[in-house]
């Protein structure tokens, strides 16, 4: 549905997508995850040809972003924080103005969606608060059924009602279709991606399935023989720990640590041979949020490689 | 929908988001309008406030039109990365057209309706009316509503419209000091080929604008489109610059009657004596220093005379330049540059010439030359004038009593006459070429007054007129105006899609000291005769003076004061 091949995009000296490359299978749902600035809206821009790559290429919906049409935009619906709409009209004028654009636009499902979301038909959206905006972005990239939806920073600023309602409204309509989702917080998206990607300044640390990376990252706790305290407390002393351990910690007899790469066969045997006196390890499936903060704050330490 | 029905789509959105705006623009050209016509048909007790709430107007229905093509641009700007347009399957072509179509249906239209309703009213026929109008509409199209549209397109808002466009103006302003410091002032400014300088502009105008709006619309490259406004304002102030020879000789091939002026012939005709400024005046007096060209020092002006054969009865010879090249004795050019303008007119077998010189750009009509002075004419018939020669002081006393060879290369039109016959009091006619014209006397009971007024463009940049009192053949002094203008299509940003002019013709001095030959008694019987001078003809001629002094041809007057220094 979306490839990513080597891309760039500069703006002067700025690099704001560096070496980017990665594929959005149909049917997903794609989490593009990373921190203010990481680049993940620049590359979504680049992907709806609003802004052309520096280098490299990618692809939507089998075209070149670059000659991206009409007949494509057709089937993409598009819902920004960062986005102008038409601030005289009124929600229904708006709906009325882009219905004929589009050449499935349902009715009724306009309809049905403009009921769940509860969006003030008359009011005009110079008049609409940043929630119902987002609201209404969302209600007029539905009711065409598209292939393929874009979600840039959707809960940005939203408050958990309003939240909730947005995502009660996408998912009721998310269908087949495929979902490219950024975010700047891993647990927003908790319960709708399928796959993630994670930016950091403009780089790709990783894309995988989100059963893997669940399944791959645990808070580890491990019980020693004895007080271990200078173990993680000093750098010199936490380089002895394989990459893959992030936050590395130590109170009293317990180390603590993320394990990025958890194996249930290797953990053990692993810390045995690093530290030796182990009396219990307890590795604990990690929510996403945590997983998020953890590669953030590693990413901005260096940490990963 | 089909795309015809998008772009109508996106118009019609336009109109609803802009009607306010829309009511209020088309609203001003109306009232102007009306304005205009209450000015010409209304005798106001305090016409000066009118006046001036017009001007105000004026400025409103230019400024109002190009406001509203930035802001309906705005409505889906093409700069910027957040503009919702850019998400949609709209088809930029279709976009593009929609917003061409408001400017023609919203911009353009209210214009060209106010202007055929001023027309009409005026009492011309629908046709003429509309062609009028359409002939400015196309005008203020090609010279103000694309490029407003076309440097719209560049921006994101109406701030960064208005910061652009006064950034832009300065620099404009600079370009334009630069070059008119070096002294090269547009070569046809000033004289009855502008158009051609007007049309290059407008050409690259439209060009522009189209390769602006392309690379805006289809490409959205917007620095590089910026880019190009800049060189295309750059071209537009080059094509000021088109060259003499190169416009005059196009002008020769659109001549109505190539060859009509084949019979003129102009030569030295040293046995007429010296030239004298008129009453009144002295070097000193006429003394000017203006930018570029039209630097002139009469204490370094010299006055050749010239014989003039076989200027037709009822015909004008109008230089429209005239380039001076003086070679010393080994041949080598010692100093080239313009020539005073000259006209000469003849209104008919039985009257003598008449001839103005000086440099028409700082309007030598009262500034320096004499007036459209009657000169005699030899046995043949030939008009014996004089041709003005100013040049730089330094100069002039360093080659003045140096023989030299003297060439000037003249670009001439020979305009011929038509006459029309208006009577002078409370006439109400209408002349074909001329318009609708009325007479009457004025308040202080002294002057005619002739007003005229026509759709589109009338011949009168060259005209003379005379108060006549038909059963005995006498007439007040001619007032003689020649500023042609070759143009072949109308146009003119303000005011309107009409062209009026104005003349005030003496009978009666308050003061009592001056007698008129046509005077209040015989108004009844008397008539304004307009001569309507038009262009047949354009051609070179060079005059070539083998050996001249050129200190034996200063005025008796600047002579005289030198001898009296």
């Amino acid at each position: 549905m979306i490839q990513v091949n080597k891309l760039w995009k500069k703006f002067g000296r700025t690099e704001a997508v560096r070496d980017l490359s990665f594929a959005v299978p149909e049917g997903s749902a794609f989490a593009l995850i990373g921190a203010n600035g990481a680049g993940k809206t620049t590359t979504i821009k680049v992907l709806m040809n609003i802004l052309e790559p520096t280098l490299g290429s990618a692809e939507v919906l089998g075209v070149d972003s670059r000659r991206i049409s009409p007949r494509e935009l057709a089937q993409i619906g598009y819902v920004s924080e960062n986005q102008d709409m038409p601030e005289k009209l009124t929600v229904g004028q708006f709906l009325a103005y882009l219905r004929p654009f589009y050449s499935g636009w349902d009715v009724e499902l306009e309809k049905s969606i403009l009921g769940q979301l509860r969006l003030p038909m008359e009011r005009k959206i110079a008049n609409l608060s940043h929630g119902m905006r987002m609201k209404l972005s969302l209600a007029c990239a539905l009711p065409f059924r598209p292939r393929l939806l874009v979600l840039d920073e959707p809960f940005s600023g939203l408050d958990p009602l309003v939240r909730d309602e947005f995502m009660e409204g996408l998912l009721q309509q998310a269908g087949e279709m495929t979902i490219l989702i950024s975010s700047h917080e891993l647990g927003e998206i908790d319960g709708v991606a399928t796959h993630v990607a994670f930016l950091d300044e403009g780089k790709l640390l990783f894309q995988e399935s989100m059963s893997d990376l669940v399944g791959r990252f645990r808070e580890v706790h491990v019980t020693l023989e004895r007080d271990q305290d200078h173990i993680g407390n000093g750098n010199g002393k936490a380089t002895i720990f394989p990459k893959c351990w992030l936050r590395v910690r130590t109170m009293g007899n317990v180390l603590t640590f993320v394990d990025s790469q958890f194996s249930e066969s290797e953990v053990g045997e692993q810390l045995r041979s690093l530290i030796g006196n182990v009396k219990a390890i307890d590795a604990q499936p990690m929510p996403l949020r945590s997983i998020f903060t953890t590669l953030a704050r590693a990413a901005r330490e260096g940490a990963m490689q | 929908m089909k795309p015809k029905n998008l772009i109508w789509h996106i118009f019609k959105k336009d109109c609803g988001l802009l009607w306010p705006f829309i009511l209020g623009a088309a609203g001003l050209q109306f009232i102007t309008m009306a304005l205009r016509y209450a000015l010409d048909h209304v005798a106001w007790q305090n016409v000066q406030v009118l006046l001036n709430l017009y001007n105000l107007l004026l400025i409103a229905t230019i400024a109002a039109p190009t406001l509203l093509i930035a802001t309906a641009v705005h409505q889906d700007a093409v700069p910027g990365v957040r503009q919702d347009w850019l998400v949609r399957p709209v088809k930029r072509r279709d976009l593009l057209l929609a917003k061409l179509l408001f400017l023609l249906l919203m911009v353009q239209g209210p214009i060209l309706l106010a202007d055929m309703m001023q027309a009409m009213a005026n009492g011309f026929p629908l046709i003429p009316s509309l062609g009028a109008a359409a002939s400015r509409n196309l005008y203020l199209l090609l010279g103000l509503s694309l490029p407003v549209f076309a440097f719209a397109s560049l921006t994101r808002n109406m701030a960064e419209t208005v910061i652009g466009a006064v950034a832009g103006l300065l620099g404009f302003g600079v370009l334009q000091i630069l070059i008119n410091n070096r002294g090269q002032v547009g070569p046809l400014r000033g004289t009855g080929l502008f158009w051609i300088a007007e049309s290059s502009m407008f050409a690259i105008a439209l060009l522009g604008s189209i390769v602006v709006l392309a690379m805006q619309y289809f490409r959205r490259k917007t620095m590089l489109a910026r880019g190009a406004m800049a060189g295309v304002a750059f071209l537009f102030l080059l094509a000021y610059m088109v060259p003499w020879n190169f416009a005059f000789a196009l002008e020769q091939r659109l001549s109505p009657s190539p060859g009509a002026g084949s019979s003129i012939v102009m030569t030295f005709n040293p046995s007429m004596i010296r030239f004298r400024l008129p009453d009144g005046m002295s070097r000193s007096a006429v003394a000017a220093t203006l930018p570029g060209r039209a630097t002139r020092d009469e204490a370094s002006t010299v006055y050749l005379p010239l014989q003039i054969a076989g200027l037709p009865a009822d015909g004008a010879l109008n230089t429209d330049n005239s380039e001076l090249v003086l070679r010393d004795a080994d041949n080598t050019v010692i100093y080239r540059g313009p020539a005073d303008d000259l006209v000469v007119r003849k209104d008919g077998p039985a009257e003598p010439a008449h001839f103005t010189v000086g440099i028409r750009r700082s309007a030598f009509f009262r500034d320096i030359g004499p007036e459209d002075t009657p000169v005699p004419e030899s046995n043949g018939g030939q008009a014996l004038v004089y041709q003005g020669v100013a040049l730089p002081r330094s100069l002039y006393d360093r080659i003045k009593n140096r023989p030299l060879r003297l060439e000037i290369n003249y670009s001439l039109t020979l305009l011929r006459a038509t006459s029309y016959n208006i009577p002078a009091l409370n006439a109400d006619l209408r002349i074909p070429n001329v318009g609708h014209c009325r007479s009457r006397m004025d308040d202080e009971a002294d002057d005619i007054v002739v007003n005229c007024i026509q759709a589109g463009a009338a011949s009168t940049d060259c005209n003379s007129a005379f108060l006549e009192h038909a059963p005995s053949g006498r007439r007040n002094p001619a007032r003689f105006y020649c500023w042609p203008n070759y143009s072949p299509y109308f146009g003119q940003y303000l005011p309107d899609a009409m062209t009026r002019n104005r003349a005030s013709f003496p009978f009666r001095d308050l003061s009592g000291l001056a007698k008129y030959p046509v005077d209040a008694s015989q108004l009844p019987d008397a008539r304004v005769v307009l001569r309507v001078y038009e262009a047949q003809d354009h051609f070179t001629r060079q005059l070539v003076i083998p050996r001249i002094q050129l200190s034996d041809w200063e005025s008796l007057e600047h002579t005289q004061v030198a001898e009296n220094r």
